[in-house]
């Protein structure tokens, strides 16, 4: 097992009120998955993907990757898990303007202990031709297979995709649900994907939707579909 | 580390911004290494030269020449020669001071041309030559004597070229000194007679070695070279440029990292959600910190080598400031290691530690609450309990950006006050330099001619007479003046602003203050020779810039001093008298005394001028950064605005024009401090240029200064307006700000 949540809570206290994000949580994931987690806004999927991150803190319950329990480390200790386990895709990309493509990946390669070959995975996510251009010389779609290839050359355990599709077009949306099959299978990367669009469930190895902070439900898919046969 | 590039590729797309900051680091670190590089240089090789030429520790005007001059020195442990010297007014009015040339003491250097070889030959100082086209070769006319220039020198008890220790006015082109063989100089009749002393060790017996003296002359004074001006002035010059090279740079490389800081914050700011995409990537907070930090280091750096660099070109124009000033051989500029360090160490460490605290406070975020991109509004002014209940909507926003903008517009206040103030302060320097000149030229003297005799002499001449005596006042030695009680020609005031007669006795307000006497105490004088006391009780204190007495009645002083009746030294006149020129020591007219001070007075005027233009700028900078800054973060409130319908000449009235109110309360706060301050300084300046500087803060220069701090806001709101005119609200929105 990659991960395991145990009856994971989530509050915020605002002067104006208190709001429940995630309410007793339980979920478990294999090494190599991709999961899937689907709900409208406001049902707590990014704040259950930023809390499996490392990046917020101050919740109940248990959240255990890789046997290590994240609510018992400090903000340093998180860092260097951050560094070690986990790659982030950002709905709007997040790349360093003023860097080229090859060294916006750089970027990560540099504080990994054990980066992929940058070349290789250029031409995994098919973006060698470009990777003296800088991000604003380049499409949304493209930008999103720079952000895919800066997250995946650390050699990641976890791909945590924040909608990765949300700001694509159709085509390029496909494109890079392709390239995160293809990582998942090329690398062996678990991918855990957060999005609004129902049509990407039908390539999950797992399937989670929450609802005002709780599972409503969460099932295995028995006959994944292939990216190219998604249609939305 | 890749990362490194984002800094380079970050500053050659903001390079206006970092341009600006490495210019503004730059312009302070020249200031201080142009300073630091001439000045030090100056001071160690005077020093040098001091030491080289041996330059006296006392001047010793007598009456006649000594007769065991010898003895004495091997008694005393000392060097002691003697000199003659002589003021000589030429046909044109000017006044040559020519001295035998010295072997032992206060040796000459030759400077340009060949030494003296013949009893018509003649040394003559640089800056009286160059003023008086007196080239190398030419016959020179003195005395009725005709002799020849073999070239120029300098010696280093006349680094100030004046006619009297006590002396500050200079005036190249009238007045110059002169070196010719000691038989030359001996044989004139108006020669006089001094020695120069310079103690072989720290163990001079002074009080005996002037009775062993007084056996065989009269001693009529006995000065330390540091009391000398013509020899010690420089020092005092040095001190106060030593300081202001320390304190002006300073405040403005203070500024410049203030604004270079909040440049840097800007930019951090604007790199927030990359801040926390590395974050979350997995980058330490250290290794940002170094990243971020490092254009700190770089901005430092490059703007402190470039102002070495270009301090080094300026040294040279501050030397010649000084060589025209004072006669000083061509010092080499040298650039000192610790100059050196110092220019480079300041500007990093100013901004390393301000740039660590705003990025500390924005380090200390969360990965996530960078990646929202909502550290700024955490940071930000709750306005939750501000209700402003019936205010009109152009005060409710105003208040809003205000709150919302504390720390800037707080920053704001600040720098403008600190600019107003060296403003003001430069400008009531400027304005006590002018009182003085006028009071003192216009009031307090009114003769046209002063005449100083050799001897003292008796009668009645056409003009006022002085007498003088000096005598020691707690172990410092004062003048004692015995003045005609019917003297016209020097209308000085008292305290209360009373008209002084000089029929009491006075006291001048330099002394009062310095010795702590007022009208009513009674002084007691000795006299440094004998054991004589004299007690004299003061009615007044009298209110004079440049000179420093105690005065009395001509008569009472000769018979109370036992001077023959109707002695005295000096005469006034308010037209030109008949004397024969070997009687006297000195002429000077008020024409010349009025060019010559006004002469030395030049560079400080000049100096607090560009001083004012100076902090004129810097309010410019200040307001220019941070009004510029407030509109960057109000782009998308400027875009909306646009929408609305709103003009660009509303928008300017909502956004900079109550900018001015700032201006204004920033001059208020500064008229406080200016209060607080002139004065100490001005005192600072008085004891520095050894007279009274009174502290006067004309109305006319205040206003100025404020029109000069509101023409600047005016020239930044201009410049402002044109940014918001820029601004397009279509691309504003679309990019999502």
């Amino acid at each position: 097992m990659l991960f395991e949540v145990k009856n994971l809570t989530k509050n915020y206290n605002t002067p104006a009120q208190k709001f429940c994000a995630l309410n007793k949580v339980n979920i478990q994931a294999e090494e190599g998955e991709i999961i899937v987690i689907l709900g409208p806004s406001g049902s707590g999927k990014s704040t259950f993907l930023n809390i499996i991150g490392g990046l917020d803190t101050g919740y109940e319950g248990d959240v255990i990757v890789g046997g290590t329990n994240l609510r018992t480390l400090g903000n340093a200790a998180l860092c260097e898990y951050r560094r070690r386990n986990i790659g982030f895709v950002f709905q709007f990309y997040n790349l360093i303007p003023n860097l080229t493509v090859r060294e916006n990946v750089e970027v990560c390669s540099d504080i990994s202990d054990k980066p992929l070959n940058i070349d290789e995975v250029l031409a995994a996510v098919g973006i060698s031709d470009k990777s003296r251009s800088f991000p604003k010389e380049l499409s949304g779609g493209q930008q999103q297979r720079v952000s895919i290839a800066r997250a995946v050359v650390k050699n990641p355990r976890i791909l945590l995709c924040d909608e990765p599709t949300g700001a694509l077009d159709y085509a390029s949306a496909k494109d890079t649900l392709k390239l995160l099959e293809h990582v998942n299978r090329q690398y062996g990367t678990t991918i855990l994907i957060i999005t609004h669009n129902p049509a990407i469930a039908d390539m999950a190895d797992t399937v989670i939707t929450l609802r005002s902070g709780e599972i409503t439900s969460i099932r295995r898919n028995a006959e994944k579909k292939q990216a190219e046969e998604i249609e939305w | 580390m890749v990362i490194h590039k984002k800094l380079l590729r970050g500053s050659l797309s903001n390079h206006l911004r970092f341009i600006g900051s490495i210019l503004m680091i730059a312009i302070c670190v020249c200031m201080y290494t142009s300073f630091a590089s001439s000045m030090w240089s100056l001071f160690y090789e005077l020093q040098d030269y001091r030491e080289n030429c041996n330059l006296h520790d006392y001047l010793l005007s007598v009456s006649n020449e000594i007769d065991n001059a010898d003895a004495l020195a091997d008694q005393y442990g000392i060097d002691l020669e003697c000199r003659y010297y002589c003021e000589i007014s030429r046909d044109d009015g000017d006044v040559i001071r020519l001295m035998s040339a010295n072997e032992l003491v206060d040796r000459y250097v030759v400077r340009e041309g060949g030494d003296l070889s013949g009893e018509h030959d003649l040394l003559l100082d640089r800056q009286y030559a160059k003023a008086n086209a007196c080239s190398i070769g030419s016959d020179f006319e003195l005395n009725g004597k005709t002799y020849t220039v073999r070239g120029y020198y300098t010696e280093p008890d006349f680094t100030l070229i004046t006619n009297s220790v006590k002396g500050i006015s200079i005036n190249h082109a009238s007045y110059g000194i002169a070196i010719a063989s000691k038989e030359a100089v001996s044989s004139l009749p108006q020669a006089a007679v001094e020695y120069l002393i310079r103690c072989r060790s720290d163990h001079f017996a002074r009080e005996d070695f002037l009775k062993d003296v007084y056996a065989s002359a009269m001693v009529e004074k006995l000065i330390a070279c540091e009391s000398d001006n013509r020899a010690a002035y420089i020092d005092g010059d040095l001190k106060i440029y030593t300081k202001g090279m320390q304190i002006i740079p300073l405040f403005f490389l203070i500024v410049a990292s203030f604004v270079v800081a909040l440049i840097l914050s800007k930019l951090m700011k604007a790199e927030t959600v990359q801040i926390g995409v590395l974050y979350a990537m997995g980058y330490r907070p250290m290794d940002l910190y170094r990243h971020y930090i490092s254009y700190a280091v770089v901005i430092s750096v490059c703007g402190g080598l470039l102002g070495i660099g270009s301090g080094m070109l300026l040294a040279p124009v501050l030397r010649s400031l000084v060589t025209e000033r004072y006669s000083v051989p061509p010092f080499r500029i040298s650039l000192e290691p610790g100059t050196a360090a110092v220019s480079l160490l300041i500007p990093v460490c100013f901004l390393v530690v301000l740039c660590s605290l705003f990025m500390i406070s924005r380090l200390m975020q969360s990965p996530l609450t960078l990646l929202r991109n909502q550290a700024a509004e955490r940071s930000g002014f709750s306005f939750r309990g501000l209700a402003m209940k019936g205010a009109s909507f152009t005060t409710r926003f105003r208040t809003r950006e205000i709150l919302r903008n504390a720390g800037r517009y707080l920053f704001m206040v600040f720098g403008v006050s600190v600019s107003a103030v060296m403003l003001l302060l430069f400008a009531a320097v400027l304005g006590s330099l002018n009182k003085m000149m006028d009071e003192t030229f216009s009031r307090i003297v009114n003769y046209e001619y002063m005449y100083t005799y050799a001897d003292m002499t008796t009668g009645k001449p056409d003009g006022y007479r002085t007498n003088l005596n000096y005598l020691l006042l707690d172990g410092e030695e004062i003048s004692v003046n015995g003045v005609d009680t019917h003297n016209t020609h020097m209308q000085f005031e008292d305290t209360d602003g009373n008209p002084v007669t000089f029929e009491d006795h006075g006291i001048t307000i330099n002394l009062s203050e310095k010795f702590d006497i007022h009208a009513g105490d009674t002084v007691t004088l000795k006299s440094r020779y004998t054991d004589a006391e004299y007690r004299i009780h003061i009615d007044r204190v009298i209110v004079s810039y440049a000179e420093d007495f105690i005065s009395m009645p001509l008569d009472e002083f000769n018979t109370y001093f036992g001077y023959p009746e109707n002695s005295y030294l000096i005469v006034t006149s308010d037209h030109a008298l008949e004397i024969d020129p070997e009687l006297l020591l000195s002429v000077s007219s008020r024409k010349n005394s009025r060019e010559s001070i006004d002469e030395t007075l030049k560079p400080v005027r000049y100096l607090m001028i560009s001083m004012m233009v100076m902090a004129a700028l810097v309010s410019f900078i200040l307001m220019s950064i941070i009004i510029s800054m407030i509109l960057e973060d109000s782009r998308f409130t400027i875009s909306m605005l646009k929408i609305l319908g709103y003009s660009d000449k509303r928008i300017s009235g909502l956004l900079i024009d109550f900018n001015r109110y700032i201006v204004i309360l920033a001059f208020a706060v500064s008229i406080p401090l200016i209060l607080k301050s002139s004065s100490k300084i001005m005192g600072y300046l008085s004891e520095m240029m050894g007279m009274h500087i009174p502290t006067y803060l004309n109305p006319l220069h205040a206003a100025i200064g404020f029109a000069m701090l509101y023409l600047v806001f005016i020239a930044v709101k201009l410049i402002m307006k044109r940014k918001i005119l820029s601004i397009d609200p279509a691309e504003t929105l679309k990019s999502g700000e």
